[in-house]
């Protein structure tokens, strides 16, 4: 039997409880498209208005709301066959103490998952200055490709930040893993 | 030469290409899915604007975005490009970069575009 006790024993109070308890703001499960993200725009704006952070740092957090929704958009994977067609792509905003989190899930086919996570580590390694080469690098170099990207989203997303990105790739099968990013934002910046 | 004028949406910029009144707007939010879409109307006007000859050849482009993704800086650097063309031809361009003023990321972003391009920014609050 399945356990979803919050569904049948009418516990959204409890789920409620939770989320206020972890700080999240929003989440948001399902399909990621242009006017969701209209609408996640609009949300996190009303939301942000009544917390005490700088225009500054609200506008880093739509900007990588922004990418972060468009990258799953574009380049999110699919399976039609269980388990992996049960993991849809997710999305999620909170804070805690003085940062913003974001963390997004969703499918990737395992064939990508070393040359992606090499990507990464690379941003990852990179110093600001090295984060600009390559920004300028991209934009000057790259032309967007047919689903309309042009590889710059996690680069910009490191360079608004200032922070390293956390992630893990979860095996689901043989064909697909489950990505997890997740990215914090200084409330103080 | 026609006019474009776009009405500016929750997800795309308000643009205003206009030879005879000397205006050139590019203003509000790019987060087009599609931004090679968006901007193509954009590019062919200045295709076309660079064969024309112009009464007053200044021409000011007033940049007054709050907020654009990856996808739209990459289509962005292209408008600056064909901008930095019509200087080629007598036409002398001037990018105007409105940023307000607590948002350092929009004067940054500005102040790479110039290191890209040759032309003329200026740089101004709103």
């Amino acid at each position: 039997m399945e356990n979803n006790e919050i569904l049948t024993k009418s516990m959204i109070y409890d789920l409620f409880k939770e989320m206020t308890k972890e700080n999240i703001t929003l989440l948001y499960q399902g399909d990621f498209s242009q006017n969701l993200m209209k609408a996640i725009l609009g949300l996190t704006e009303k939301k942000m208005d009544n917390i005490e952070v700088s225009t500054n740092v609200k506008k880093k957090v739509f900007n990588v709301l922004v990418e972060c929704v468009q990258n799953i958009s574009k380049h999110s994977d699919e399976s039609k066959e269980p388990p992996a067609s049960k993991f849809t792509s997710i999305l999620m905003l909170g804070s805690v103490n003085d940062q913003f989190i974001i963390s997004t899930g969703n499918l990737i086919e395992n064939k990508k998952v070393e040359s992606f996570k090499s990507k990464i580590l690379m941003i990852n390694s990179l110093t600001s200055e090295g984060l600009k080469n390559l920004y300028k690098k991209i934009i000057v170099g790259h032309s967007l490709d047919e689903k309309g990207g042009i590889g710059l989203g996690l680069v910009h997303i490191a360079r608004k930040t200032g922070e390293k990105f956390e992630y893990r790739f979860d095996k689901i099968d043989e064909q697909y893993s489950y990505f997890t990013l997740k990215v914090n934002i200084s409330k103080i910046k | 030469m026609e006019p474009l004028f776009l009405e500016g949406k929750e997800d795309t910029p308000k643009i205003i290409l206009n030879s005879q009144s000397n205006q050139y707007l590019i203003s509000g939010r790019s987060l087009p899915e599609d931004a090679t879409s968006f901007y193509s109307p954009v590019l062919k006007w200045l295709d076309e604007f660079s064969t024309q000859t112009v009464a007053d050849p200044n021409v000011k482009f007033e940049v007054r975005l709050e907020y654009f993704n990856t996808a739209s800086s990459k289509l962005l650097l292209d408008i600056f490009s064909k901008l930095e063309g019509l200087s080629e031809n007598g036409k002398k361009v001037t990018v105007q970069w409105y940023y307000s003023e607590d948002d350092e990321d929009m004067l940054e972003a500005g102040e790479e575009y110039s290191e890209l391009v040759d032309l003329k920014f200026e740089m101004k609050t709103y």
